[in-house]
């Protein structure tokens, strides 16, 4: 029969605390002496936890993965760990970087830098069940605009955007909207097609009448690789005509 | 008594993890929260909206051209209206929503409607389609209007009303031409045609409205060019004493539309020169 000795059970978790810490020691011993050979680690799913420092970026912008090994876990310091990518359109998580959890058992992955919606996970080396929840990073594309004034009733008005490349590479109708400043409504001025400077850059341009001396206006396409890049709210179709831009509108 | 054991043990175990998961849960929680605090609402993927200055133009015709136009309207007789899309889209003129029979200027609504139709069953122009559209509007010919709009349907005309905004409209009754309008309509039709004919039939389309025989370009174009590009459709009905003309007007990187729209004139020859007279009015000698 069990007994519920609470002296018992403490004198026990003692002796356990005891042996993982002595083991932690040896193994620690070996990864010194021994650097060649990662120390065998006997993580298991649910073992290991990570956070991202973005969810959210700009192309070109890094992010880091940072967590820890679970307490219960029997080697703490010195556990090899690989984080793994599964870039847009999934569907394969592939080794992206090697670290080493520490002496607390946290671990980082630093300058991280997708350049398109990504998941991302860690897992041991070695031992793919033992894989953290899945991260996912949204990556936005790098839009530059610029007005210049041409002289009477002429602005140009350019876009400039970097982003993922992919295979696909089609011209996107891009719409052209002016409205007055403090205004939310947008009225259609033209209509053009974008064209791909180099891969990754894609650049649209139009001449507009401007409708005030100071106005303000919006380009909106929807391109091939829209789905590779933002959050999935964002790919929405582009207005066709005169619209009023919804209040959490930039 | 082993089996026991190993199953509190678990059990301790499961505690310490479940108590360690739910700290990290709360710490992932309050890095998220601080981290989406931090960060600017996430914008659409492909959008950009920017501010510009510039050097507005003045409209095109001025507010003072218009009122002169409608001025020397006024002292013409019979009934009028007159209608103009300035440069800036603006629309001005009198009895801008006075009813009128189209006459022949209904073709233009058809043209559009042909077109549309051909987009939509991803057909390019055949010679079939161009032996009814040119004499159409080339010469205005009346069997191949009738055989238009028996192809396209009066649906498809009320299509093309509603979508360039023409709350005037009101089909036929009867013969395509007492097609109810007005000059707003018209001169919004006009200023729409970028938007409403299929992008690819846009060229052939401008082509016919700028290429009408030289005998039926009374009126506007015959004031205007050779300053002006002129794309235009007029319509008469003699025995109605109807005398109609819509056009759009274009130079370099302006341009406006205009519609006159007249019934009881004494004369062709009367109707003609009152449209050629509001068109000198509004283009103020730059013609």
């Amino acid at each position: 029969m069990w007994h519920r000795d609470p002296h018992a059970r403490s004198l026990r978790l003692a002796a356990v605390i005891v042996l993982a810490l002595a083991s932690g020691v040896i193994a620690s011993a070996r990864a010194s002496t021994a650097p060649a050979s990662p120390p065998p680690t006997a993580l298991s799913s649910g073992e290991l936890y990570a956070t991202l420092s973005s969810t959210e970026l700009t192309l070109g912008a890094a992010t880091s993965v940072t967590g820890r090994l679970a307490a219960g876990v029997a080697a703490r310091a010195g556990v090899a760990l690989a984080l793994q990518a599964d870039p847009y359109p999934y569907g394969r998580f592939a080794t992206l970087a090697h670290a080493t959890s520490s002496a607390d058992g946290s671990f980082s992955f630093d300058g991280i830098r997708p350049d398109r919606n990504t998941r991302l996970r860690v897992v041991g080396e070695g031992v793919p069940s033992s894989a953290s929840r899945v991260l996912e990073v949204t990556v936005d594309p790098r839009i530059l605009g610029g007005a210049r004034s041409l002289g009477p009733g002429r602005v140009r008005l350019t876009i400039r955007v970097r982003h993922a490349i992919t295979e696909e590479k089609h011209a996107a109708a891009v719409r052209w909207f002016l409205g007055a400043r403090g205004s939310r409504v947008f009225r259609l001025a033209a209509n053009t097609v974008s064209r791909e400077l180099a891969p990754g850059v894609t650049y649209a341009s139009v001449v507009v009448d401007p409708p005030f001396k100071r106005f303000v206006w919006r380009a909106c396409m929807n391109p091939s690789w829209e789905g590779a890049m933002g959050t999935a709210w964002s790919h929405r179709r582009c207005p066709e005509a005169t619209f009023v831009a919804g209040r959490d509108a930039r | 008594m082993r089996a026991e054991r190993r199953l509190r043990a678990r059990r301790t175990g499961c505690v310490l993890a479940a108590s360690v998961l739910a700290a990290s849960v709360l710490a992932a929680c309050v890095l998220v929260t601080v981290v989406a605090a931090s960060q600017p609402a996430a914008a659409s993927a492909v959008e950009f909206q920017g501010e510009g200055r510039g050097i507005p133009v003045a409209p095109y015709p001025s507010a003072s051209s218009i009122a002169a136009a409608v001025r020397y309207l006024d002292s013409r007789g019979g009934a009028s209206g007159l209608a103009v899309v300035d440069s800036t889209g603006h629309l001005a003129g009198v009895r801008l929503h006075e009813h009128f029979r189209t006459a022949s200027v209904v073709k233009a609504m058809m043209l559009v409607a042909y077109l549309q139709m051909l987009d939509a069953r991803h057909r390019s122009l055949d010679a079939a389609d161009r032996a009814l559209l040119y004499p159409m509007i080339h010469v205005s010919d009346n069997n191949a209007a009738s055989a238009v709009l028996a192809a396209v349907g009066g649906e498809a005309l009320t299509r093309v009303a509603r979508h360039a905004g023409m709350g005037d409209y009101a089909p036929a009754v009867g013969w395509w031409a007492f097609t109810q309008t007005s000059a707003a309509d018209q001169a919004r039709l006009f200023a729409a045609l970028g938007q409403l004919i299929p992008s690819r039939f846009y060229g052939y389309a401008r082509g016919l409205l700028s290429g009408i025989e030289g005998s039926q370009s009374w009126g506007v174009p015959a004031v205007a060019r050779p300053g002006w590009q002129v794309f235009f459709k007029g319509g008469w009905l003699p025995m109605e004493k109807v005398f109609n003309q819509v056009a759009r007007l274009e130079r370099r990187d302006l341009s406006f539309t205009v519609a006159v729209l007249t019934s009881g004139e004494p004369s062709m020859a009367y109707g003609e020169q009152t449209i050629e007279g509001v068109t000198r009015a509004l283009l103020g000698g730059s013609s």
